[in-house]
């Protein structure tokens, strides 16, 4: 920025001026929905007046549309999806944006067009961005409001995806906040797979120690069943002995005196302290449990998209997340609107506004993105449930929601994988299973979550075990990111289960529509005791 | 009490130790009570080295239990552990954060020599004699030194690196590379045993830690509360005071030993008093100069003021307030720039710049409901950029908006509030010199905003008043009367030696507003002058001169050039209007302009002038540009009237061959109206003539006759002769050949004034009709002549979708609809004629 300088965040720290970084970066959470909803407003304004200038906004909001209030907003811009930007987007057409973009970042597109989705990230956008991040990061150091452990040089394992995907992107931001020791450097990271990354970042943990996690709440639970199983750390730990620093060396001392002395299970929270942990994907809320009993730490969640950046994070307590008030405009489509309109592709769904939601109801996500952004109330395809108007025992006046999962049209598995319709039929066409009919439903089987498929065979004769194993096969075959998630998590996402000859007609006689993914619970109930 | 013990024992070689040790002790207090961070913390680390030290020198001299070496070892653990101290506070102050190794030897090697400290190795035997200290140094001393001079040299070396590579400005560290300079000569200083006996050392040491001290309040290494200015110096103030007047007292008491021989308590207290008599224009003195010192400010803010509600009491003009309130605020806050934003109009706060050509920017413009707005209007009286960057009060700050703040340099922003309104905004940058601003400072600044709020209030409504009255309210151009004197002005002063002047009139205005009604023309006219503004340069002088009518005032152009201007002006108003594709925008502008001093040298001549020229160009077709000139003049003033007529006859008659082609284009398209449009015409003149209108108006019907039905032009074919009924979407399309027909005439100046009758010959008397649904006698009479004659010719003549009716079923059908679709009292005489035989169908 011109003029005078910002005060950077390690700045900030090194001169320990603790509440200013807090009011900076987590100040939000002292905001009432009144003021909330001014920012939101405020905001899109801007917004608007830079859509207003640029070709794609032209497009999507009309030609000489330019709404002068958020009521209008809505009433006169139509509801979008990644189909109306593809043309633009796709070919990185930065002359149609509302503001010029400095990163594209990447997505697969389950169920698209396309291969891939791009979303272009402008300056102020990526600012934003790192901004609410450097928040969740403060709120998983912290116990209470204002309270923080966050400091430079901390140690970050960092076990996300890096460029071009919106996780790689924090760490470039970040870098121009504050000083982090990334495990392993985010330069060599970019050059490692997934999993080596990851398994890098905790061998180095395992001799320097580490302070702050970042990364798929999966991947923490795995590797913390293995430390339970005693499998971990078996192979040459003692190779790490030389390179280690006195502080891990005295924990490593410690674990091998419970381990081999007092002959208990060493778990990771025995090994390291970390200050956070912050985690990601669509499950996490079924995995917090067990992180805590691995990891001596319960995480912060964090949720947000490559198309909408960070959009709400954890707090303290299980209330649930509170929203950004300045990553996106939000708007909200109630459940059943939102069926309907999954049914009927004419219909245009009635969206509520933040100070509109009702607490135990839930809503599909739209938004419009801030600060020179492209999407415009964009249906990103999730769905949130508003848990609570406001979280009382912190004291935030604000609507706390949980990620509930993607719309029905879409299963995600662990944040790893999104299966759709398509997915599905390619696997049973490779596979060559003689299938008359299937659905597919995401269920949770001691609280991970699970891919069930319902299948009705033409053949009487063929046996479960073949059916499973050729179907996990073919959709390792059709879909990398489903084999990633087997591997790296060495579990077994799938499901089978056969129903009697017939079912399926049976059923749509008494229900004309029977959704192929995520029917309803009344839907599988009657095709299992339809036989 | 043997005054001779008590002499020797405070001595000034005790007696500065003494004072050093009193003034670490204050300064450490200071340091305590302000706000801690790692600068404060690790400078009160080295306040607490130095006091050990001066401790142990103090009292070291004085051969208290158990003895002087004990107190020399413990003031070694604060010369020990001051450099490498020093040298870490350093590291913190400069923000350097690689050289973590060399002080973590600096730490070891430090309590290395503490041991080597109490071992006996730095000082061998020492003893007091006369407050002077003699001694026998061990043979790790040298290294010690050494050493020590290494980390201060170190300390030296980092600030200065930073100074070089522009980390950090050397103001901000010259008292601190000074007052190091110092230590490091106290240093060298003990090296020389015939001077390390004095405490030259401890002096130097306790003038670098005042120089910090005023580095870290005046440069804002630390936010030290500004209390603790005062509290610093009464301090230090109370502790120099004394020190002179005991040491004073000791003087005189020597002397009176050396002369007298012996002293007595009474005569010392006698002598006290005494000399607390005298001492007291000395305290004058030293307070007036810690005064000039540390309230020089406050002595030029109280001069400020005085001098700022002098001029404001005398000023009413907004500029000129302005420009004394910024010097007064530059004056007492010494800021590198201050930018005013004043309330201007109902809710819009804009940045007021005396020194830019707009004075009021486009840019800078903040609502009531804008954040920093709202901020003030919850009671608060500053705002500073921190604030700003870092409260979420200012999230929804544009990314715009702080890039302006930014730029403008912010540092801090005041409010002008009077009776709880927020007149204005005061933004205020940084300091000259980089330091914080004092609390004497920020209260200046409140005193002069709170008395600028009421008189920038009052400059603001005088201002408003001034602009009221040159300027005309519809337009906001310049009014009537502003551009009379503004002619004069200029002609009598000779303010340019040439410039033109250009009277614009609006062609068919009347005929705009009858069409379109008078709120529709005020908005044309406005846009009018819109455009106008915008096609003209910046020092063209627009004026509205009444009505219709503008005038331009040119400066500095003469002949062509003056043409060129005028050409600009019309070119810029026929492409907004007449080029436009809405059927009403069909306003043309006719312009005029003369030249000075060539066409006229007088106000008046110079307007006859322009507006002869103005009449030239709208008797010779409208939407043109005329240059005065003395043929000219005479022209128009030799053709009489007729003649005139004539010539505007000789000119329409070229647009109606063109006109009556196009009727006749649309005849031939659809041949069951064919002749349609001449017997509409014919029935409409007959109508016409026997309801009394005069001659122009039955020229306006027969002209609006032949042409009502010319938008047919862009009706499909496919619709005109469809023979079954017109579907509902295939009606609209037809319905629009009436805004066709206007886009079309709009285009041919001569016959504009046909659009009224042409644009309401759908219209039905009930308010049922077409295009805008008006009704009764608000449609235009030509229209609803038009509208009984087109429904009669259409009735009797044969159609795709049905035979002609007979004349008689024809007046029937009139008849019955006389009252719903057609004005009953133009019908009855419509039908009248028919049955006199004064009509016959065509």
């Amino acid at each position: 920025m011109e003029g005078l300088k910002v005060m950077t965040l390690e700045e900030m720290l090194r001169l320990q001026k603790f509440d200013k970084v807090w009011e900076k970066y987590c100040g939000f959470l002292d905001l009432n929905l009144q003021e909330f909803m001014q920012i939101q407003e405020r905001l899109l304004m801007e917004q608007i007046e830079l859509l207003s200038q640029c070709k794609l906004g032209q497009v999507l909001m009309g030609e000489d549309v330019k709404p002068r209030t958020v009521k209008e907003f809505r009433e006169k811009v139509p509801l979008t999806t990644y189909d109306n930007y593809a043309e633009y987007l796709l070919d990185r057409n930065e002359e149609v944006l509302p503001s010029k973009p400095m990163y594209w970042i990447k997505t697969t597109w389950k169920g698209g067009t396309h291969e891939i989705k791009l979303a272009p990230y402008s300056e102020s956008m990526i600012e934003e961005h790192t901004k609410a991040f450097i928040a969740s990061l403060l709120l998983s150091t912290s116990k209470k409001r204002g309270d923080f452990s966050l400091r430079e040089n901390d140690k970050f394992l960092y076990g996300m995806a890096p460029l071009p995907y919106l996780t790689g992107l924090a760490p470039y931001g970040v870098g121009n906040e504050i000083n982090f020791e990334y495990l392993p450097s985010i330069k060599e990271a970019e050059h490692l797979s997934f999993e080596n990354r990851n398994k890098l970042g905790f061998e180095l943990a395992l001799t320097k120690g580490v302070d702050l996690f970042f990364g798929l709440s999966s991947v923490l639970v795995k590797i913390g069943e293995e430390f339970a199983k005693g499998s971990a750390g078996r192979e040459g730990s003692l190779k790490y002995l030389k390179t280690c620093n006195l502080k891990m060396l005295y924990r490593l001392a410690k674990a091998f005196i419970k381990k081999n002395i007092r002959k208990e299970t060493i778990l990771p929270k025995d090994l390291w302290s970390f200050k956070g942990i912050l985690c990601a994907g669509t499950d996490t809320h079924a995995f917090k449990e067990k992180i805590e009993y691995y990891w001596g730490k319960r995480p912060i969640e964090i949720y947000g998209g490559t198309e909408i950046a960070t959009v709400a994070t954890e707090t303290w307590g299980d209330s649930g997340l509170t929203f950004f008030p300045d990553v996106n405009f939000l708007e909200f489509i109630p459940e059943k609107e939102a069926l309907k309109s999954l049914q009927d592709k004419d219909y245009v769904p009635k969206t509520l506004l933040l100070n509109e939601i009702e607490a135990n109801k839930r809503y599909e996500l739209v938004v419009t993105k801030f600060r020179g952004g492209a999407f415009v109330r964009y249906r990103v395809g999730d769905v949130i449930e508003c848990v609570s108007l406001q979280n009382e025992a912190y004291d935030i006046k604000l609507p706390q929601v949980r990620f509930v999962d993607r719309i029905a049209n879409i299963i995600d598995l662990a944040g790893f994988t999104r299966i759709t319709v398509a997915t599905i039929d390619k696997a049973l066409t490779l596979g060559n299973l003689p299938v008359k009919d299937w659905v597919a439903s995401k269920q949770y089987d001691e609280k991970e979550p699970v891919l069930h498929i319902y299948l009705e065979m033409l053949e009487k004769n063929i046996d479960i075990t073949t059916v499973k194993q050729t179907l996990n096969e073919s959709l390792q075959q059709s879909d990398s990111d489903y084999k990633d998630l087997r591997l790296m998590l060495g579990r077994d996402p799938l499901r089978v289960t056969l129903l009697p000859t017939g079912t399926f007609s049976k059923t749509k006689k008494k229900n004309n529509n029977i959704n192929k993914l995520n029917p309803c619970k009344k839907t599988i109930e009657s095709l299992i005791n339809c036989g | 009490m043997i005054w001779g013990d008590t002499m020797q024992m405070f001595s000034y070689l005790v007696l500065i130790p003494f004072i050093c040790f009193v003034c670490y002790c204050f300064l450490l207090m200071i340091i305590l009570g302000s706000r801690r961070n790692k600068i404060t913390t690790h400078y009160a680390y080295y306040i607490i080295a130095m006091i050990i030290w001066s401790f142990g020198s103090f009292v070291m001299r004085t051969d208290f239990y158990p003895g002087s070496i004990f107190w020399n070892r413990i003031l070694c653990i604060g010369l020990i552990s001051m450099p490498v101290i020093f040298y870490h506070f350093t590291l913190v102050l400069t923000e350097t954060t690689n050289q973590k190794k060399k002080l973590i030897f600096g730490y070891i090697t430090a309590g290395m020599l503490l041991i080597s400290n109490f071992s006996g190795l730095i000082m061998v035997d020492g003893y007091a004699e006369n407050n002077f200290f003699y001694y026998e140094l061990g043979p790790i001393a040298i290294i010690m030194a050494v050493w020590s001079l290494s980390y201060l040299i170190l300390a030296f070396i980092n600030i200065l690196d930073k100074v070089k590579s522009n980390q950090i400005h050397f103001d901000r560290v010259k008292f601190i590379l000074f007052g190091l300079v110092l230590v490091l000569v106290g240093g060298l200083i003990n090296l020389l045993p015939n001077l390390g006996k004095y405490p030259l050392d401890i002096i130097f040491n306790t003038i670098n830690a005042l120089f910090i001290a005023y580095s870290i309040y005046r440069y804002r290494f630390l936010e030290i509360k500004l209390v603790v200015k005062k509290g610093v110096t009464y301090s230090l103030y109370t502790v120099m005071l004394s020190a002179v007047y005991i040491f004073a007292i000791f003087t005189v008491q020597q002397v009176m030993i050396r002369i007298l021989g012996f002293t007595h308590m009474t005569l010392s207290f006698s002598m006290a008093v005494f000399l607390a008599l005298i001492f007291q224009p000395i305290k004058n003195i030293l307070q007036a100069t810690i005064d000039s010192i540390f309230y020089k400010e406050k002595l030029t803010h109280q001069t400020i003021l005085r001098d700022f509600s002098r001029i404001i009491n005398n000023v009413l003009d907004l500029e000129e307030l302005s420009d004394s309130l910024l010097e007064a605020v530059d004056r007492g806050l010494q800021p590198k720039k201050t930018h005013l934003l004043i309330k201007r109009g109902e809710d819009e706060y804009c940045l007021f710049d005396t020194n830019s050509e707009d004075k009021w920017s486009k840019e800078v413009i903040y609502n009531s409901n804008h954040p920093i707005l709202q901020w003030f209007h919850q009671d608060k009286t500053i705002l500073t950029i921190d604030e700003i960057e870092t409260h979420p009060f200012f999230t929804g700050l544009w990314r715009k908006e702080k890039k302006q703040l930014h730029s403008l340099g912010t540092e801090l922003i005041t409010p002008f509030k009077l009776r709880e309104q927020i007149v204005g905004l005061l933004i205020i940058t940084e300091k000259k010199r980089g330091e914080a601003y004092s609390h004497d400072e920020i209260d200046l600044l409140f005193t002069l905003t709170n008395n600028a709020a009421v008189v920038i209030e009052n400059a603001k409504l005088y201002e408003e008043a001034k602009y009221q009255a040159i300027t005309d309210g519809l337009t906001k151009l310049y009014n009537h009367r502003y551009f009379h004197e503004t002619l004069r002005k200029i002609i009598e002063d000779s303010v340019y030696e040439t410039f033109s002047v250009a009277m614009v009139d609006v062609d068919f205005f009347k005929l705009y507003n009858d069409l379109y009604g008078h709120s529709a023309g005020d908005r044309a006219l406005k846009k009018i002058a819109e455009v106008l503004k915008q096609a003209s340069g910046k020092d063209d002088i627009i004026a509205r001169y009444g009505g219709e009518e503008f005038a331009v005032i040119f400066p500095n152009i003469e002949g062509n050039q003056s043409l060129r201007a005028i050409e600009t002006l019309r070119k810029a108003v026929e492409s907004n209007f007449y080029s436009s594709t809405e059927v009403n925008e069909f306003l043309t502008i006719s312009v005029g302009v003369a030249n000075y001093p060539n066409d006229g040298k007088t106000p008046e001549e110079m307007i006859d002038h322009a507006d002869a020229a103005m009449y030239v160009a709208k008797h010779c077709g409208r939407n043109q540009s005329v240059l005065f000139s003395k043929k000219d003049d005479k022209q128009y003033n030799v053709y009489d009237e007729p003649q005139l007529e004539s010539m505007e006859d000789s000119i329409k008659s070229a647009y109606f061959s063109a006109i009556y082609a196009l009727a006749a284009t649309i005849d031939a398209k659809d041949h069951y109206t064919y002749g349609h449009s001449e017997n509409v015409s014919n029935y409409a003149v007959a109508l016409a003539s026997a309801m009394g209108f005069d001659e122009e108006r039955v020229d306006i019907v027969r002209n609006a006759g032949l042409l009502h039905d010319i938008g047919k032009i862009g009706v499909p074919e496919s619709i005109l002769t469809k023979k079954s009924e017109l579907s509902s979407e295939e009606y609209e399309i037809m319905k629009r050949h009436v805004d066709v027909s206007i886009s079309i005439i709009k285009h041919v100046p001569g016959i504009v004034k046909v659009i009224p009758a042409i644009m309401s010959h759908h219209e039905r008397y009930d308010g049922k009709g077409y295009p805008r649904g008006i009704k009764g006698e608000n449609i235009p009479i030509e229209g609803r002549c038009l509208c009984i004659v087109d429904a009669f010719d259409a009735m009797t003549t044969d159609r795709p979708y049905r035979k002609a009716l007979s004349v008689k079923e024809a007046l029937l059908e009139l008849k019955k609809n006389s009252g719903t679709q057609f004005d009953p009292m133009l019908t009855e005489t419509f039908i009248r004629l028919f049955q006199e035989g004064k009509i016959e169908v065509a």
